[in-house]
């Protein structure tokens, strides 16, 4: 394989407009990521089955529990995966905003009545206590009838604390209810031969999403300062960072052109790719701008035949995983393997066409004062 | 064969080896029985259960330690002691039990939704039991104090019971001053133990028949202990009980005994002949010597005696009041030990007393569950993956440097690498999907590595390079090569540290294997295959 250096060209320098022009075109599909139920919320149940599948109908069946559902499916020599995506049920997480309201209220209550106790104990009473502790008890009374009105169930007998904690009961019984109504509306349509279902609340998702947020932020800052320790200088640094951020920036697209949903085992990955595009960068940038020997260009040309090999292992290996993760449906895996190539793939234009050409005409200038001084 | 000879004589590469070796040794080796794989795996690997637990609101890391605590304590009655809880975020808990199928999911939800039975017995009476508690005022604030005075460490904890409960307290403890109160959570009713008498004496403090049965009394269900030996018979023993304790190691132990129970229908499944099989530490009462000198029993977790404080003198008069104190003092032998063990003390207490129930409501979510037969194919199929992924590596090294010689080391030493860090998060670590997805991205990486120093092994020298002696000729592009692998290397580990340290539990692993890694790489790997790639490519290395 003999490829001629392009760093020998005289208009190296627009090599960049590519990568720039690729980075402007994800930015436009960065928005449609898809979000992963881990940082959505909602239900994802994965099936295995054996025979065909009628999506249209499955779908059908399926809007009675949710605004929004979503079936994929992915055929392989060992049988067909289904994917099966439900946005949280409007009614179960209204029920349970309203079942942790009534929970708080119904251990204020208890808190009222022990201090209520203790001054009867004292044998001093207190009317202020004493109303306060009836009109708690009414009030959970009212907030335990709200919620039986959501959940379409009658209200049970029974007194402030015997509601709360059939309401508890009751919650939880209505959400396993639904799980199993859903997997049997499935079931009449699909022939299921295993399953998974996962279910993430609505306060959880919200607490994946800020913390992968901090997570990717943080991790960013970090590589950024160990850049500038190693290179003490401004621009090779911001050369190598802007070959990672649009390394990152041209993967998301992708995954946003693809549907490839942005979850948790995704953003580990991005976070991976961070690292590992970082590697090429590092490399390239060491040996151009800190080495002496022979001319610039051609030591940026060495690198680059280092680094096409790094980029294509990187894909090989990947490519490895993806595929046996596409044929065994492991969506973790398959995910994981298709960022990761997506990555290793954008990694050749960030770094062999955007940081490259940046760091060579640095060097460039810097040999020609130094040539200029001499 | 000098080539090798050399290599081998090198420090970094015996290093490698002997790593190597230990590895292996840690992977297959702990059991003693090399032909089982015994890293501990996630439960997509081995099956089993995770099930996620809603807590009603957030809640500040104390409190989620409480309930952490709590579900743990209560998860054990249930014999499923493999279980892992721990906590996601502030409003969540996953409890993850291995090797366990969905039938686990219903323990764990009733666990969850009941309280436990807390019983205080004083002279074989019943003082307070569950319902008298009240159960928003157990400890908490000025109720709970841990201090060191002269160093010695401590504990108070105050709770406030209801006014029938309290008469009722007063009844029973009159004139029982410094008597002792067993503590109970879950006492098993209509029970008996059977104990071996072997065990029972292994007590480094002498107990007497009498302080046994005094701890097993109470009014009308007095637990009953048999002294088993290969001699008994439990037949009559058992006529018309309904719980059985006995050692999980009794059956292998006493199988005659053993099968005497079980003869009589008694099984693990059953619930109106019950058999729980407790670990044998859970069989032996621990005890203490009261300040008047007699001995008092204070735990014996198989019966769910949890704790057994002596009777003030002030509670013995009769007088009613609600309010409770329980004192004692932290073991251990200096003051910041005993300090420590006065906070667990009054965690369980805690626990003990409102019958294990938890300081926030929960819901507990839908379960992810993993056949075992699944989780088998599933690690199965990891390991092809592993095995392609290195193929295909290998394949793109023959074809770029035409010589196996080169391609050989590279991808043997690639393999150490995953080995090493597969045996060392499986040691101290689990080894889950996201680890194992972290394992196989070495493959990429830690080959990009080997690269790296290879090219610059091969490189041709530039016409302004000085000619240098071999052994220093090595050592410059030796340190060129490390210069660009350390930079690398720490960026790579600066990129996952705020995952690893994140609580995002679910993918954590993935950032901790991927360090480990590249750790592994970093201090033992590429030393020995910058030596190895030398000697090979014909460099003197000495």
């Amino acid at each position: 394989m003999k490829l001629p250096n392009p760093y020998e060209h005289p208009n190296y320098r627009f090599m960049i407009l590519l990568p720039l022009a690729l980075v402007a075109i994800s930015l436009f599909f960065i928005p449609n990521i898809p979000k992963g139920v881990d940082l959505k919320g909602g239900t994802l149940i994965s099936i295995q089955a054996s025979g065909s599948v009628d999506v249209a109908a499955l779908k059908a069946s399926l809007l009675k529990y949710s605004d929004n559902v979503d079936v994929r499916t992915v055929s392989s020599p060992v049988g067909t995966g289904l994917e099966i995506e439900l946005e949280s049920s409007p009614m179960l997480s209204q029920a349970e905003e309203k079942l942790s309201g009534l929970l708080s209220l119904d251990r204020e209550l208890s808190d009222a009545e022990i201090e209520l106790g203790a001054e009867l104990a004292k044998n001093v009473t207190l009317q202020a206590q004493q109303d306060r502790v009836n009109a708690l008890r009414q009030r959970v009374s009212a907030e335990a009838g709200v919620f039986y009105t959501i959940i379409q169930t009658p209200l049970p007998a029974g007194d402030a604390h015997a509601l709360a904690k059939t309401a508890q009961q009751d919650f939880a019984d209505a959400r396993q209810k639904q799980s199993d109504d859903i997997l049997a509306a499935i079931q009449t349509l699909v022939k299921v031969d295993s399953y998974s279902f996962k279910q993430i609340g609505s306060s959880l998702s919200k607490f994946f999403v800020t913390k992968t947020q901090q997570v990717v932020l943080l991790s960013f800052l970090l590589c950024a300062i160990i850049v500038f320790i190693v290179f003490r200088s401004l621009v090779p640094s911001i050369a190598v960072l802007s070959g990672a951020i649009s390394d990152v920036c041209i993967t998301a697209g992708a995954m946003g052109l693809l549907g490839i949903p942005l979850s948790l085992a995704t953003v580990a990955t991005l976070l991976m790719l961070i690292g590992f595009s970082l590697d090429t960068d590092i490399m390239l940038t060491i040996r151009v701008f800190k080495r002496k020997e022979g001319k610039a260009s051609d030591r940026a040309y060495d690198a680059m035949k280092t680094g096409f090999l790094m980029n294509l292992t990187t894909m090989g290996a990947f490519g490895a995983l993806l595929l046996i993760a596409y044929w065994l449906q492991i969506p973790t895996y398959s995910e994981i393997g298709a960022v990761a190539v997506i990555g290793a793939f954008a990694d050749f234009f960030a770094t062999w066409f955007l940081n490259a050409p940046v760091i060579l005409m640095a060097t460039q200038r810097k040999d020609a004062a130094k040539a200029q001084v001499q | 064969m000098t080539v090798l000879t050399n290599i081998l004589r090198n420090r970094q590469v015996q290093i490698m080896l002997v790593v190597t070796l230990f590895s292996f040794a840690l992977i297959f080796l702990r059991d003693l029985n090399p032909l089982t794989l015994d890293s501990n795996l996630g439960i997509e690997f081995v099956g089993g259960v995770r099930i996620p637990v809603s807590l009603e609101r957030g809640v500040d890391s104390d409190t989620m330690a409480t309930m952490v605590d709590t579900i743990k304590l209560r998860i054990n009655k249930y014999g499923l002691s493999q279980a892992i809880v721990r906590p996601l975020g502030d409003s969540e808990i996953t409890v993850e039990i291995p090797q366990a199928d969905s039938s686990v999911i219903k323990s764990v939800e009733q666990l969850l939704r009941e309280q436990g039975r807390f019983e205080a017995i004083v002279d074989g009476r019943q003082a307070l039991n569950g319902s008298d508690i009240m159960t928003s005022a157990v400890g908490g604030g000025g109720n709970e104090q841990v201090t060191v005075e002269n160093g010695i460490g401590k504990w108070q904890l105050g709770f406030a019971a209801s006014r029938e409960g309290a008469e009722k307290f007063a009844r029973v403890a009159k004139g029982k001053a410094y008597y002792p109160v067993f503590m109970f959570l879950d006492r098993p009713a209509s029970a008996v133990i059977v104990i071996e008498k072997a065990l029972l004496n292994s007590t480094t403090v002498f107990l007497n028949d009498k302080t046994v049965r005094e701890t097993l009394a109470k009014q009308g269900d007095d637990i009953q202990i048999v002294y088993a030996d290969s001699t008994t018979n439990l037949t009559q023993m058992l006529e018309g009980k309904i719980v059985v304790v006995m050692d999980s190691a009794l059956p292998t132990k006493l199988p005659q005994v053993y099968a005497q129970a079980v003869a009589l229908g008694f099984t693990p499944e059953n619930a109106s002949r019950h058999l729980l099989l407790k670990p044998s530490a859970d069989m032996l009462p621990s005890s203490y010597q009261t300040e008047r000198g007699e001995t008092v029993i204070n735990e014996w977790r198989a019966l769910g005696l949890l704790s057994g404080p002596t009777l003030s003198p002030g509670l013995a008069d009769g007088y009613v009041s609600q309010f409770y104190q329980v004192t004692g003092s932290g073991r251990g032998a200096t003051a910041e030990e005993q300090r420590v063990s006065a906070v667990e003390e009054i965690k369980l207490l805690k626990t003990v007393i409102s019958g294990g129930k938890l300081p926030v409501s929960t819901v507990v979510g839908s379960a992810y569950s993993v056949a075992p037969s699944l989780g088998k194919q599933i690690l199965r199929y990891s390991a092809l993956g592993i095995l392609l992924s290195v193929a295909i590596v290998a394949l793109l090294m023959i074809l770029r440097y035409r010589k196996p010689i080169i391609a050989i080391p590279i991808i043997l030493v690639n393999s150490i690498e995953m080995l090493v860090t597969l045996a060392v998060i499986g040691t101290i670590g689990t080894v889950d999907l996201a680890a194992m997805a972290g394992i196989i991205t070495l493959i990429g990486t830690g080959v990009d590595d080997q690269i790296i120093i290879t090219d610059e092994m091969l490189r041709k020298k530039r016409d302004d390079e000085p000619e240098q002696a071999p052994a220093q000729d090595f050592r410059a592009r030796i340190g060129r090569a490390f210069e660009v692998v350390m930079t690398v290397a720490s960026v790579a580990i600066v990129a996952q540290l705020p995952l690893f340290f994140s609580e995002l539990v679910e993918i954590r692993g993935f950032a901790f294997s991927y360090i480990i890694g590249v750790l592994v790489g970093v201090f033992i790997t590429r030393p020995a295959f910058g030596v190895i790639i030398s000697e090979l490519l014909g460099h003197k290395t000495q």
